[in-house]
């Protein structure tokens, strides 16, 4: 889930809201205030650094993702016309532009950003805000030293614009100016049809009364605030009231006229504020052009908490006004006890808390402005940036290194295939070409002339890895053709009858002494039978020849075919037998 | 702010990935590839000079038969010829076909007798001699697949005595000579 971290820093202390979430479900995390001393005006800096990193480390708050901002009373805030309308034009050229409106520095010494807030025929109204590069690496310094990194800078009064954008105001006020009475100084946002319009800072906070309060008391100014803090919460004011009771002794009332003093003298301040306030609203709404009629007035601000300010402000205006308070619009937990809220800090969380929102908003993505101080030379300046360059040329020597390697691995298995097939060659060579001498020898009706055309050619190729694969398919081709040529291997083998028939010509010469008489009528020896046909003296020498033959290991698998039978032949003591055998068939299998 | 640069850095460091593995997973196979060979090396030798063994067997076989050009026919009728005697008729037959790529081609030789035959009848001696001369001459090559022989009748049998060898009579005989090859 997103984190981001909204960070203010003014005279008086530190504020931080953390925000989780995305879209419209965005819900605070955390909300811390810290109060730090002053020096000079400013935090002091080792105080702010405690704080920071009390903050950041005690309270948990991400450190990966803080936006932070400078003070808009210390920037130039324009309203400038352009002759364009594209922005690549206008950035171009803007820094030049706003260069005539800066009286105490140079225009690389400010990191200028802008808002289109209008076009015309000719080209388009600027808002210009012009910060000051010193003023804004004061802040990313102070930041760095409590440990925070600042991912963007973005103007206060912009951050309550942010917040106030969030929750809607807008759409329902579409023609408003709010009002941030901060500590030290006053925004007005002239708000039209939804869009920033104008904005004017006036250097009057409620430090302004706490300073008349020191002047006029003739007291420091630690012990005004003192006083003022007092009076806002509410304590000091109620003791004011004269009681009726007349009883009172003469301490009592020299403290009451005391008392009522100080009241009179926070009054006339407060008036004055309000005065002074109604001078500049007033001149601001004048002096916008084109600006529609504003329907109410939205206030917001650390100034809410002085008693009184709210309601004569309302009065003095003549507008309505809506307080915002970040609390209705914002759930989640204020506070980092366990026990959750605590009182003032709720308090404080609604009076004070739109600016932080809003910059905490601006790192979620709620930034309708897009404004961002860390520029040019303040870009940030993160780890990954710091890192990047190094990390691409790490990531690319891995590769190449990895792909030496591949190609080395294989390259070394190549070269071993080489050697050894090399060696191999020699031999396969030396004998494929002995075989071509010979088949260059037989006859040229034995070899065709293709196949001898083909063993030339490899013949004449000298030894590689490739050749060997040609040796062996032509060596393939020659001995199948040679093995067609004498009879085929792998066919089954063709039987000679020439062994049979000598067999059966020794068994009857065998045995022609014994039976008298034998004479050859006719003999017949074939692949799959063997017929004999022969003149004998009687029966029992016929049967005596039969047996003679039948035992012959060359008539294997030939079985004597039907009887025989004794014929005499006429006008002799002789007689004829014909007798047959033939290979025994194999029964098939009944399944 | 950083979004845009690590998500390119994330795409950049991917196509690397990506391109290191189709190197490796190529390496790997070729690797295994020349594996393989250098495996297989000794047997492809052996099985060369095997081949190549047999080869010079065949050539040795053919080289020192008798056959010349294609003509069997030709070693058959030279065979018949010297130990038939005359012009014994030889007629080729059609090839049998032996699947599933073989074929059995045959001469039958007839020896007859009668003024049109150019041949007399044969005694056993010549068809034996015959017989083992197409055999050997052909260095086994042709074989005698068949031998039918029956007695001329023209000749009067005198019997033979228990002391008396066979009679060597003569017959008309038809022999059939036969090879199985490879249909190319």
């Amino acid at each position: 889930m997103s984190k981001s971290v909204g960070l203010e820093i003014h005279a008086r202390g530190v504020r931080a809201v953390e925000l989780v979430g995305s879209g419209k479900k965005i819900k605070v995390q955390r909300y811390v205030e810290r109060a730090v001393a002053q020096r000079g005006g400013q935090p002091d800096p080792e105080e702010l650094k405690d704080a920071l990193n009390e903050i950041f480390r005690g309270g948990r708050f991400a450190k990966n993702a803080v936006i932070g901002c400078v003070d808009a009373h210390d920037t130039v805030t324009r309203e400038i016309p352009v002759p364009f309308k594209a922005n690549d034009q206008i950035r171009k050229v803007i820094k030049y532009e706003v260069e005539h409106h800066l009286h105490d520095c140079d225009a690389d010494d400010v990191v200028v950003q802008y808002v289109k807030v209008g076009e015309t025929a000719e080209g388009a109204n600027l808002l210009v805000f012009a910060a000051k590069k010193e003023d804004i690496r004061r802040r990313i310094e102070a930041c760095r030293s409590g440990g925070v990194e600042l991912l963007a800078i973005d103007l206060d009064e912009l951050g309550v614009l942010h917040a106030i954008e969030y929750a809607g105001l807008f759409e329902e006020t579409p023609n408003c100016v709010v009002v941030n009475i901060g500590q030290r100084s006053t925004e007005l946002l002239f708000v039209v049809d939804g869009a920033l319009r104008a904005v004017r800072s006036v250097r009057m906070g409620i430090d302004s009364i706490a300073h008349g309060l020191a002047r006029d008391m003739d007291i420091e100014l630690t012990e005004a605030d003192a006083k003022l803090l007092e009076i806002s919460s509410g304590k000091s004011e109620g003791d004011l009231i004269i009681p009726a009771d007349g009883g009172l002794d003469d301490r009592v009332d020299t403290e009451k006229s005391h008392a009522e003093l100080e009241m009179d003298l926070f009054r006339q301040k407060r008036d004055e504020f309000v005065a002074r306030l109604k001078r500049e609203f007033v001149r601001s709404s004048a002096a916008l052009r084109g600006g529609g009629d504003v329907e109410r007035i939205i206030m917001t601000g650390p100034g809410l908490r002085v008693p009184g300010l709210l309601d004569m402000l309302s009065a003095r205006l003549g507008k309505p006004i809506e307080v915002f308070r970040p609390g209705d619009h914002f759930a989640g937990k204020i506070g980092s006890g366990k026990n959750g809220d605590d009182e003032n800090l709720r308090a404080d969380f609604d009076s004070s808390s739109a600016l932080v929102l809003g910059l905490a908003l601006k790192g979620l993505g709620h930034d309708s402005l897009g404004l961002d101080f860390r520029q040019e030379d303040l870009k940030v300046a993160n780890k990954f940036e710091l890192l990047k360059n190094a990390l691409a040329v790490a990531v690319t020597l891995v590769f190449l290194a990895l792909m030496a390697a591949s190609f080395l691995f294989v390259y070394e298995k190549s070269t071993l295939r080489r050697d050894i097939y090399a060696r191999i060659q020699t031999d396969a060579y030396k004998e494929f070409n002995m075989v071509c001498d010979g088949f260059a020898k037989l006859g040229d009706s034995l070899v065709p002339e293709r196949l001898r055309v083909a063993a030339k050619d490899i013949e004449d190729q000298k030894p590689a890895y490739e050749t060997l694969e040609r040796y062996n398919r032509t060596l393939r081709r020659m001995q199948r053709h040679l093995e067609a040529k004498v009879g085929g291997q792998g066919l089954e083998p063709i039987q000679s009858a020439l062994g049979r028939w000598n067999a059966i010509m020794g068994a009857v010469q065998k045995h022609h002494k014994d039976i008298q008489y034998i004479d050859f009528d006719g003999l017949e020896v074939k692949q799959k039978s063997a017929r004999v046909s022969i003149i004998v003296r009687d029966a029992t020498a016929a049967g005596t020849i039969e047996r003679a033959i039948s035992e012959l290991p060359e008539m294997e698998g030939l079985k004597p075919e039907g009887g025989w039978s004794w014929r005499p032949i006429k006008d002799s003591q002789y007689g004829k037998v014909t007798m047959s055998w033939r290979l025994e068939k194999k029964r098939k299998r009944r399944r | 702010m950083t979004e845009d640069p690590v998500k390119l850095y994330v795409v950049v460091m991917a196509i690397l990935v990506a391109v290191l593995g189709w190197v490796a997973k190529t390496s790997y196979e070729q690797a295994a590839a020349y594996d393989h060979a250098i495996v297989d090396a000794p047997r492809q030798a052996r099985k060369f000079s095997e081949r190549a063994e047999r080869v010079n067997e065949l050539i040795v076989q053919l080289g020192t038969s008798k056959l010349k050009g294609s003509s069997y026919l030709q070693l058959v009728d030279n065979a018949a010829r010297t130990h038939l005697g005359g012009r014994p008729t030889i007629n080729p037959e059609r090839p049998q076909s032996i699947p599933p790529r073989g074929k059995e081609m045959r001469w039958k030789v007839v020896v007859s007798k009668g003024s049109r035959a150019g041949t007399k009848p044969v005694t056993r001696n010549q068809i034996a001699r015959f017989c083992r001369a197409v055999e050997l001459d052909s260095r086994g090559i042709l074989k005698v697949i068949e031998i039918m022989m029956r007695r001329d009748n023209s000749e009067n049998s005198v019997p033979v005595g228990a002391d008396q060898e066979i009679r060597n009579e003569r017959y008309t005989c038809t022999l059939v000579v036969g090879m199985r090859v490879i249909d190319e």
